[in-house]
């Protein structure tokens, strides 16, 4: 079970890597060669996401205590990430070890002992699906 | 790439979904996540949807997201020979779905390239329907690999 602030601050963290992809030039090449939409018409239906993008990303922070919010923008600015996964014991953001003893909190906020990222730590075994 | 993303346990020959939110939640629960990942792909795929459908038109969608809480890129394809109302495009229902989904840290961009592959495989899918006709799973997959590997 994932604690109601670090599901916001997934939810937060994905919401910025859809921000990400839609400003990238790539994504706007795919859009006009998937719709045959004209480079205007593309370049203008990306800008309305990203608008609304911003507007969701601005109301998700409002839910966060204040001092989350200033950590994760401090994150967001230093790394252009803030909420990682964590992958073979290891912090996909700075890509140190992470203590054995972290690694029974999923679920729970917990930041890395290295880079201070929030972390997104495996589910264990007995909760997965069949 | 896109052989290696296609998997037959990822596909749907014939999706029960009418409607653009129970089409979304047919196509992530393929992939069997524990609950919790599995509603945070599903948000994410949503809220997607809700700032630009991504019903490209002529019946092709292609959701797609990238979220924390996937280890590695995932492709489902899903297919509705009634069609869901799924806001595209060109208002038209959509009939063929790839769904994918990866991890924000994607070495190569993997994400982007495969993205890319399947835009361009939906612009020769577009062309002919034969997508349709076929009711075989590995026959389906075969059908869409060559298909994406024809010049």
């Amino acid at each position: 079970m994932i604690s109601g602030t670090l599901e916001i601050l997934i939810k937060l963290q994905d919401l910025e890597h859809m921000l990400e992809e839609l400003n990238s030039p790539e994504y706007l090449n795919i859009l006009k060669e998937s719709s045959g939409l004209s480079d205007e018409e593309a370049r203008e239906k990306i800008q309305k996401s990203v608008e609304s993008l911003k507007e969701d990303i601005k109301g998700l922070k409002e839910t966060l205590p204040k001092d989350i919010v200033k950590k994760y923008d401090r994150l967001i600015k230093r790394y252009g990430r803030a909420v990682v996964p964590v992958v073979n014991e290891t912090c996909l953001n700075c890509f140190s070890h992470i203590p054995t003893s972290f690694l029974t909190k999923s679920g729970e906020l917990v930041e890395c002992p290295n880079c201070g990222a929030f972390l997104y730590l495996p589910i264990p075994e007995k909760e997965k699906k069949s | 790439m896109l052989k290696e993303l296609l998997k037959k346990e990822h596909l749907i020959m014939n999706m029960q979904a009418r409607q653009k939110d129970e089409a979304l939640e047919e196509l992530v629960k393929v992939l069997k996540f524990p609950p919790d990942k599995e509603r945070l792909l599903l948000e994410t795929l949503k809220k997607r949807e809700s700032i630009g459908s991504t019903g490209i038109g002529k019946g092709i969608a292609i959701p797609h997201a990238r979220s924390v809480v996937l280890d590695k890129v995932y492709l489902v394809v899903g297919r509705s020979k009634e069609g869901v109302d799924f806001d595209a495009l060109d208002g038209k229902p959509v009939h063929l779905f790839f769904m994918l989904a990866a991890p924000p840290q994607d070495p190569g961009t993997q994400y982007l390239i495969a993205l890319g592959k399947i835009a361009a495989l939906a612009r020769k899918l577009v062309k002919n329907q034969d997508y349709l006709n076929i009711d075989d799973p590995d026959e389906f997959i075969e059908y869409l690999v060559k298909l994406a590997e024809e010049e």
